[in-house]
């Protein structure tokens, strides 16, 4: 038997109407393929729910659950800075029968809110899907805390069972981590920066770009150190969404704060980032000069093309980029994508019909499917990207491309080229 | 009392124990929930994920199969890769959402085993209790598909199945290894070892032991299983420290050739009263703590030290012999600022840090995962007693 692919040219022609249902969690049982290994709960790489709860600033976490779903975020916290700000209420088997827990959590919140040295001005309570299946409304519970502790509560959810829904975790907690912005008087010159829980790379030229036409406040919550600069973000004119997980926070903005917001994709081809970057311009009503890294982009391209003419590479999911779009692009450029390791869903078509034009015979492999047990190595790949593709492929060069801090636009692809050289 | 933790972690839960108690045997291991048990299993509390492949998967559980109840699906799932991956056996287990819902592990294995023919087994597991419990489970599963021993093949010479090894209580540091060896220098002909390093078919031809050596409360289940099934008698002991190592040799030799009936605890019991008071707190996995506890007594000359296994699914027999249950943050935080020295787990030392120099680590992979795995020590034999004296220089 093999493991489960298909060619980039069998997804496409297969399309949105015969989306293969074993890029779907729920079709099958689950691999925890090194790909899904992310180590991501708070102190390690990536961010998990847990981890992205904390992004509000002077904020800690109570996470409510039983062992197996909690056990990680202690051993993880204790040693990575997030010590003081994890807190855990245990819950039995009493507590799944009776729902007796919920009572337990404003008394939780008293505590936790009492004893640090440093108290913290939010409490951010996360439940796990136990709750999702009692029916928890953890919203009047987060009330009932809030009054008695006297500090914000903000409700926050771990649904692994809603993974497929409208809401996944990572949507949902994205929408917990904005609903304390509050209304304020709009300031035309302040804009949000939404997708992250950490900021983007410093010399990202969004900044000076957007500076240039008059967005002086640009805000991340990466970047807010208090709550105080954190509710500052309310006063902005509009948010840019940089990734999808985002929309549903932003439309949640949107309702409360009449805030409205643009969607921007991380792409790795410079082209289509000037084509967005114009794009942009035109809805805001100015026009953003990127000449200047246009030019550097295209240049260090071209230096590394000639450095290095003939690449094949592997791609994982595991990486700050979407595997399809950035696999497009290398091929755009010149090289071969023989593996892509990862799972798609529909949204990534327009990217894999891409790939299916310039190299059909691109294997697409389903990382959670149980058949990724049987992967062997096979074929000369020069480089891997993502540190679950270097799994795959140990011998090759690898490049993680898989930081907090995050890549985005020219400077994204120049931080990626950079690396690049340095394994090669 | 405080009921938030706040630095504490939890120990390995029991569905998690059920696969790592079956890993290296050949099983199809499913956990049946929505996911995020399976990557905290791999990336915590299995270090054999990256070097060794072993069929564990979840169920990826939906909302809608839970609210409908809908185990079909499950089974379904579970013939379909027994097709494709033919498994020597197929186990499944739950977390806290089948717990809820009430599935019926046992009937689910059933339905399974009828359509692909594999011996099959539903562990009530609910990612809650300890690892102790659901590893135990497993390995007395694995009892049930030995095939009866056809006469009496014990020979006299006295050959020792080691029973309740995992990478959760002994990390992957050779302490399994060196387990064997001491074995063998004692005299002793090593049969299987429950489950590392071992393969199923070993295993199941283990009956002819003549005694059973049930090194963690992982392996007491199984060992009782096989004395009720093939009366084979057990010992219950980590031979850790030179004197104790000679008392389980001479128990297991006198195990082997009579007094067949009877189980023997190679550690004196002491009363939580006695060791309210003791200078030295252990925190950890109850038969390697009884070890320790016996080697500083016999020793070291020290006379009462007091035991805290916080983990759920303690056998009753264990705690009789002096091991505590205390789970409460506040109440171990009490019981380590009243001993002079408390050998456990780095991560306890976050309860006193102004107080870091009394803890003696000893970290444990059920508690705090991979996290400190290279630095577990291997305490086996006389090793235990060299580790003492370096640990604890001039404070005994």
């Amino acid at each position: 038997m093999e493991p489960f692919y298909l060619t980039a040219a069998e997804f496409a022609r297969r399309g949105r109407s015969d989306f293969p249902k074993e890029e779907s969690p729920s079709h099958a049982l689950i691999y925890s393929s090194p790909a899904t290994l992310s180590y991501n709960s708070p102190g390690a790489n990536g961010y998990g729910v847990k981890r992205a709860g904390l992004a509000i600033p002077e904020s800690v976490m109570l996470l409510v659950s039983p062992g197996c779903c909690g056990r990680n975020s202690t051993i993880l916290s204790s040693v990575s800075g997030y010590s003081d700000r994890m807190f855990y209420l245990l819950m039995d088997e009493t507590d799944l029968v009776t729902g007796r827990h919920l009572k337990k959590i404003p008394q939780a919140v008293r505590e936790i809110v009492e004893v640090p040295e440093k108290k913290p001005k939010v409490v951010v309570i996360c439940i796990t899907c136990v709750d999702a299946l009692l029916g928890t409304d953890l919203v009047r519970i987060c009330k009932k805390a809030e009054q008695e502790s006297g500090v914000h509560v903000v409700p926050s959810y771990m649904y692994a069972l809603m993974r497929e829904g409208t809401k996944p975790p990572m949507t949902a907690i994205r929408q917990s981590v904005y609903s304390l912005l509050e209304k304020r008087p709009k300031n035309p010159h302040a804009v949000n920066l939404l997708g992250q829980f950490a900021p983007y790379d410093d010399d990202c030229e969004i900044y000076p770009m957007f500076r240039k036409v008059g967005l002086t406040k640009i805000r991340e919550i990466g970047r807010m150190k208090t709550l105080d600069e954190y509710l500052e973000m309310g006063e902005a004119n509009f948010n840019l969404v940089l990734n999808p997980e985002t929309r549903y926070a932003a439309d949640d903005l949107m309702e409360r704060l009449g805030m409205p917001y643009i969607e921007m994709t991380r792409f790795y081809d410079p082209d289509r980032i000037a084509k967005q970057y114009a794009l942009l311009g035109g809805a805001l009503g100015v026009k953003f000069d990127d000449t200047k890294w246009h030019a550097e982009a295209e240049a260090a391209l071209s230096a590394f093309r000639e450095r290095h003419p003939e690449l094949t590479f592997a791609v994982g999911q595991t990486l700050n980029a979407n595997p399809f779009e950035l696999s497009a692009a290398l091929l755009k450029f010149g090289y071969r994508v023989e593996r892509i390791f990862a799972n798609a869903s529909p949204d990534d078509l327009p990217f894999i019909t891409r790939i299916a034009n310039m190299s059909p015979e691109t294997r697409i492999y389903t990382s959670i499917s149980p058949t990724m047990m049987l992967y062997k190595c096979e074929g000369s790949v020069d480089i891997t990207l993502g540190k679950d593709a270097a799994y795959y492929y140990p011998d090759a060069a690898n490049v993680p491309f898989f930081s907090d801090v995050q890549p985005f636009g020219y400077t994204g692809l120049m931080r990626l080229l950079r690396e690049m050289e340095e394994v090669l | 009392m405080r009921i938030v933790k706040r630095v504490l972690s939890t120990y390995s839960a029991d569905n998690f124990g059920v696969c790592s108690a079956l890993y290296e045997l050949g099983g199809l291991v499913v956990m049946h929930d929505a996911s995020g048990c399976n990557s905290t299993y791999n990336t915590h509390d299995e270090p054999r994920w990256y070097n060794m492949d072993s069929l564990v998967f979840i169920s990826g559980l939906t909302e809608k199969n839970a609210i409908f109840g809908n185990d079909d699906k499950l089974i379904s799932d579970l013939v379909t890769a027994a097709h494709e991956f033919h498994p020597r056996f197929i186990a499944v287990c739950g977390g806290p959402l089948p717990h809820i819902i009430g599935t019926d592990f046992r009937a689910v294995a059933k339905a399974v085993e009828r359509q692909c023919g594999i011996p099959t087994f539903g562990f009530q597991t609910n990612g809650m209790d300890s690892y102790i419990s659901g590893a135990g489970q497993a390995l007395e599963a694995l009892v049930s598909m030995m095939p009866e021993r056809k006469d009496d093949t014990n020979t006299g010479s006295a050959k020792v199945n080691i029973l309740g090894v995992t990478p959760l209580d002994f990390s992957m540091n050779g302490s399994v290894e060196e387990l064997r060896k001491l074995l063998e220098r004692k005299g002793f002909k090593v049969g299987s070892t429950w489950a590392m390093g071992d393969d199923l078919d070993h295993l199941l031809k283990s009956a002819d032991a003549s005694v059973n050596l049930v090194v963690s409360a992982v392996g007491l289940r199984a060992a009782a299983a096989m004395e009720k099934k093939f009366g084979i008698p057990y010992v219950v002991g980590l031979p850790a420290g030179k004197k104790v190592t000679e008392r389980i040799a001479d128990e297991l030799r006198r195990k082997a050739v009579c007094d067949r009936e009877h189980i023997e605890y190679a550690a004196e019991s002491q009363s939580p009263e006695q060791c309210q008071n003791a200078d030295i707190l252990i925190i950890g996995e109850p038969v390697q703590s009884l070890a320790i506890r016996e080697t500083l007594s016999v020793s070291f000359g020290t006379e009462h030290t007091r035991i805290i296994s916080p983990m759920h699914g303690l056998p009753k027999e264990i705690i009789s012999l002096g091991c505590e249950k205390v789970e409460l943050e506040d109440e171990l935080r009490e019981a380590c600022a009243s001993a002079k020295h408390v050998i456990a787990d780095p991560l306890y030392a976050r309860l006193l840090p102004n107080e870091r120099d009394k803890f003696i680590f000893l970290p444990h992979v059920a508690y705090s995962g991979r996290y400190y795995e290279n630095e577990v020590p291997i305490l086996i034999g006389e090793r235990l007693d060299r580790w003492i004296e370096s640990a604890m220089a001039g404070n005994l």
